[in-house]
C-alpha cells in the first residue's frame, strides 16, 4: 500500500514538474530567436463550389486552394490556413475554422441553403498571417437529381421493365413456369394433418405491419390456407399484432371461405389481434399453443426476436410447423425448430405461386433475372479489373 | 415503495418463466396482464410520438403561437393530410365507405415503397455487386491459419461430398457411409491444395474464390424460374451449404445475446430484489 503511494505521489510530482523544467530550458532560446516579421506567401486558386454528394442538402460548401509557397518549401513555416466566410459580399468576415499546413481543403458544411457566401483564406506562420485571398459568390442548393446515383436510376429502371414486362405477358396469359416450392406441401401436410386429428391450424402472419411485403406476402399464403382449412371444416385462427394487418386477414379469410361455398363456416372470433407489444403477442400466441392445441403451426410473415419463442413452444406441443419469413436472423431459429422453413424469397414466390396473381409473378421473374444480371455485372466488373485496372472506366464502374 | 414494485415485477418474472415447467395459472394471470397492459400503454405510446408530435403540434399549437407559419418547413395545414389519411383508415368500421380507406392505405404503402426502393438497390444489390466484384481480385490470404485451414478442409469436404462423391457412392451400409465420409474429405483436402497452389501463386485468394462461389450458389438457390436439376441443381445446392454455415453462425450469436438477456433477469431477481449479490 505504502509502495503504491509512493509510486503515485512519485508520478504526480514528475508530471506536475515537467512543464516548468521546459519552460526553464525553454525561456532562454525563445528570447534569443529573432521574431519572424516575414508573413507567409498567400494561397492562390481559391475555390468555393456547392458541394455534392449522395445526402446533399445544399449545406455545404468546399473550399480548396493551392498552399501557399511557403508551407513544405520557402521557408517552410505556415502551421495552419485560417478561413473565414462573410455573407455580405466580402466584408464582415466571421472565422469559420482552421485546416492544418499541407491541407488544401475544408468543407463548411455550416452553410445555410440559399444563401451567399464569401470565404476568405490566409496562410499562418505563428506570428503574422498572409494577405487573405477571397472567393464568392457561392449558394448551397439541394440537388434534386444526384449524378452519383445514375447507377442505381439505370438498374432501377431495367428492372422496373422487366417486371412490368413480365406482368404484361402474365395478364395476356403466357405461361411463365415457376418451380415448385417444396415448402407448399409441407403446409398443406400440415393442414390434412390437423384435419385428421379434429385440431385447428394456427396461422401467425408475423408482427410486421400492412407495409411489410412479408406480411402482403403472409396474406396471400394465408389466403390459399384459409381455401384449405375451409374445405375440410378446420378451424383457423389467426393471431396478429398489428390492427390493420387484423383487418386485412378478415378480409381475406372471409373472402377465401366464401370462395369455397363455407361462408358459414367462418368464424371472426378466430382472427384475434393480442398486442402490439412483441413480447405479450408471443406470449399470447404461446398460451393459444398449449391451451387449444393447434395440430398445425404456420409462420409466415415478419418476425423477430419472438420467432424461437414461438418455434420451441411449438415444438414442443408436437405441432408440425412450417415457417417462412425474409428476415436473415431469423432464419436459423425458424430451420432450428421447425419442420420446414420457406428461406427468404421463397415467401414471395410461394405467394405468386399460389395466386398466380400477374403482378406478383412479374415481380418474381423481374427478381428472378435481375439475379441473372447482377452475376453478368459482377463477372464484367471481376474480368475489367483484371484487363486494365488502370483504366478510368474501371475506377468509373467500380464507384458508380 | 420501490420494494412494492420490485417485488411485483419479480413475481411476474416468476411467473413468465413457470411456462418453462408447463402452462399454469400464475402465467396466465401474467400473460393476460402483459397483454392488457401493453394495449394501454401503446396507446399512449402512439399518441405521443406519433400524432402529437406530428399532427396536433403543428396544427394546433405552432399555428397559435408566435411562429404559426412554418414547421420543418412545411406549412401547418400540411400535417392535416397525413392526420386525415390516418382518420380515413377508420371507415372500415363503416362498410358503406369503407372503400374510402384503401386510398390512405395505397399512399402508404405506395410512399413507403418509393423512399424504400433507392436505398436498398444501393445499399443490397450495387454496394454488393462493387464488393464482390473487387474481392475476386484480393490476394490476401486468410487460410494462412490452422483455424482456417479446418474451415477450408470441411467447407469443401462438403461440397465434395454434395457434388461427387453422394452421386456416386449411394451408400448404405456403414462401410459405405464410412468410405464416403473418407472419399469426401480426400477430396476436399484435394480441392484446397489446389485452389491454395493457385492462392499462393497470388493470382487470386481462396477466401475471395469460397465468397463467390457461395454468392453464386445461393443466387442459384434463389432462382425460380427454371427447375432445380443438373448443374444448376448442384450450384443451388452448393448455395443451400454456404446458406446452412451462415444459418449456423447466426444462430450462434443469437443465443449468446439471448443468455445476456436471460443474465439481465437473473440479475434483477438475485440483486434488485433479493439483494443476494452485489
Amino acid at each position: 500500500m505504502t509502495m503504491k503511494l509512493t509510486a503515485h505521489l512519485t508520478l504526480a510530482v514528475l508530471f506536475l514538474a515537467a512543464p516548468c523544467a521546459f519552460a526553464q530550458d525553454a525561456a532562454p532560446d525563445t528570447t534569443a530567436l529573432p521574431l519572424d516579421t516575414v508573413p507567409p506567401g498567400s494561397v492562390s486558386g481559391l475555390t468555393a463550389v456547392d458541394y455534392v454528394d449522395n445526402s446533399d442538402e445544399g449545406d455545404r460548401i468546399e473550399i480548396s486552394w493551392q498552399a501557399s509557397p511557403d508551407d513544405g518549401a520557402g521557408e517552410g513555416d505556415v502551421v495552419s490556413y485560417q478561413l473565414w466566410r462573410s455573407e455580405n459580399a466580402g466584408a464582415d468576415w466571421d472565422s469559420l475554422g482552421v485546416a492544418g499546413a499541407g491541407q488544401t481543403r475544408y468543407l463548411d458544411e455550416t452553410a445555410t441553403p440559399g444563401t451567399e457566401y464569401h470565404y476568405g483564406v490566409a496562410a499562418y506562420d505563428g506570428t503574422s498571417y498572409s494577405e487573405r485571398v477571397s472567393a464568392g459568390p457561392v449558394v448551397g442548393r439541394a440537388n434534386l437529381f444526384q449524378m452519383t446515383r445514375l447507377a442505381v436510376l439505370v438498374l432501377m429502371l431495367v428492372f422496373f421493365g422487366m417486371v412490368l414486362t413480365f406482368t404484361k405477358l402474365a395478364e395476356r396469359g403466357a405461361d411463365l413456369f415457376v418451380r415448385r416450392i417444396p415448402g407448399l406441401n409441407a403446409i398443406e401436410e400440415a393442414v390434412g394433418r390437423a384435419t385428421e386429428m379434429g385440431r385447428p391450424v394456427l396461422y401467425v402472419p408475423g408482427i410486421g405491419e400492412i407495409d411489410n411485403i412479408m406480411t402482403i406476402a403472409s396474406l396471400t399464403i394465408l389466403s390459399h390456407v384459409a381455401k384449405i382449412t375451409a374445405r375440410y371444416e378446420t378451424p383457423l385462427i389467426v393471431p396478429t399484432a398489428r390492427a390493420v394487418v387484423m383487418s386485412a386477414a378478415e378480409e381475406v379469410v372471409k373472402e377465401a371461405y366464401a370462395e369455397e361455398g363455407k361462408p358459414d363456416s367462418y368464424n371472426p372470433d378466430n382472427i384475434r389481434y393480442l398486442s402490439d407489444a412483441q413480447f405479450a403477442f408471443a406470449g399470447a400466441v404461446n398460451g393459444i399453443m398449449l391451451r387449444e392445441k393447434p395440430a398445425a403451426n404456420l409462420y409466415l410473415g415478419a418476425f423477430w426476436a419472438e420467432s424461437l419463442l414461438l418455434a420451441e413452444t411449438g415444438f414442443e406441443a408436437g405441432a408440425i410447423q412450417v415457417a417462412g419469413t425474409a428476415m436473415v436472423s431469423q432464419l436459423p431459429f425458424f430451420v432450428t425448430a421447425c419442420d420446414f422453413t420457406l428461406m427468404g424469397e421463397e415467401l414471395y414466390a410461394a405467394s405468386a405461386y399460389l395466386s398466380r396473381e400477374p403482378k406478383l409473378l412479374g415481380g418474381l421473374k423481374g427478381s428472378d433475372w435481375m439475379k441473372v444480371l447482377s452475376i453478368a455485372l459482377m463477372a464484367l466488373g471481376v474480368i475489367l479489373y483484371y484487363v486494365n485496372q488502370e483504366s478510368g472506366f474501371v475506377a468509373w464502374f467500380f464507384t458508380q | 415503495m420501490t420494494f412494492i414494485w420490485t417485488t411485483i415485477g419479480a413475481l411476474l418474472t416468476l411467473s413468465i418463466y413457470s411456462f418453462l415447467y408447463k402452462d399454469n395459472p400464475f402465467y396466465k394471470f401474467a400473460e393476460h396482464l402483459v397483454v392488457g397492459v401493453s394495449a394501454g400503454y401503446y396507446l399512449v405510446i402512439y399518441y405521443f410520438n406519433f400524432i402529437h408530435p406530428n399532427v396536433f403540434s403543428p396544427v394546433f399549437l405552432l399555428r397559435l403561437g408566435d411562429e404559426p407559419i412554418s414547421f420543418f418547413g412545411f406549412h401547418w395545414w400540411m400535417a392535416l393530410i397525413p392526420g386525415v389519411l390516418g382518420i380515413l383508415l377508420y371507415t372500415r368500421f363503416f362498410p358503406k365507405v369503407a372503400w374510402v380507406g384503401r386510398y390512405a392505405l395505397a399512399v402508404y404503402v405506395g410512399g413507403y415503397a418509393g423512399l424504400g426502393i433507392s436505398p436498398v438497390m444501393q445499399a443490397r444489390v450495387i454496394e454488393q455487386l462493387r464488393a464482390n466484384a473487387l474481392s475476386v481480385a484480393g490476394v490476401e490470404d486468410p487460410f494462412a491459419t490452422m483455424t482456417n485451414v479446418g474451415l477450408g478442409v470441411v467447407i469443401f469436404a462438403v461440397v465434395a461430398y454434395l457434388l461427387i462423391v453422394k452421386r456416386n457412392l449411394g451408400a448404405r451400409n456403414w462401410l459405405g457411409k464410412v468410405a464416403v465420409i473418407v472419399v469426401s474429405a480426400v477430396v476436399g483436402y484435394a480441392g484446397y491444395l489446389v485452389l491454395t497452389l493457385i492462392s499462393n501463386a497470388g493470382v487470386v485468394s481462396l477466401t475471395n474464390i469460397l465468397l463467390v462461389v457461395g454468392l453464386l450458389g445461393t443466387l442459384t438457390y434463389f432462382f425460380f424460374s427454371m427447375k432445380h436439376t443438373g448443374a444448376l441443381g448442384g450450384l443451388a445446392r452448393v448455395g443451400i451449404v454456404f446458406l446452412m454455415v451462415g444459418f449456423g453462425a447466426s444462430f450462434g450469436y443469437t443465443v449468446m445475446s439471448r443468455i445476456s438477456l436471460l443474465i439481465g433477469r437473473v440479475s434483477f431477481l438475485l440483486h434488485d430484489w433479493l439483494h443476494l449479490i452485489d
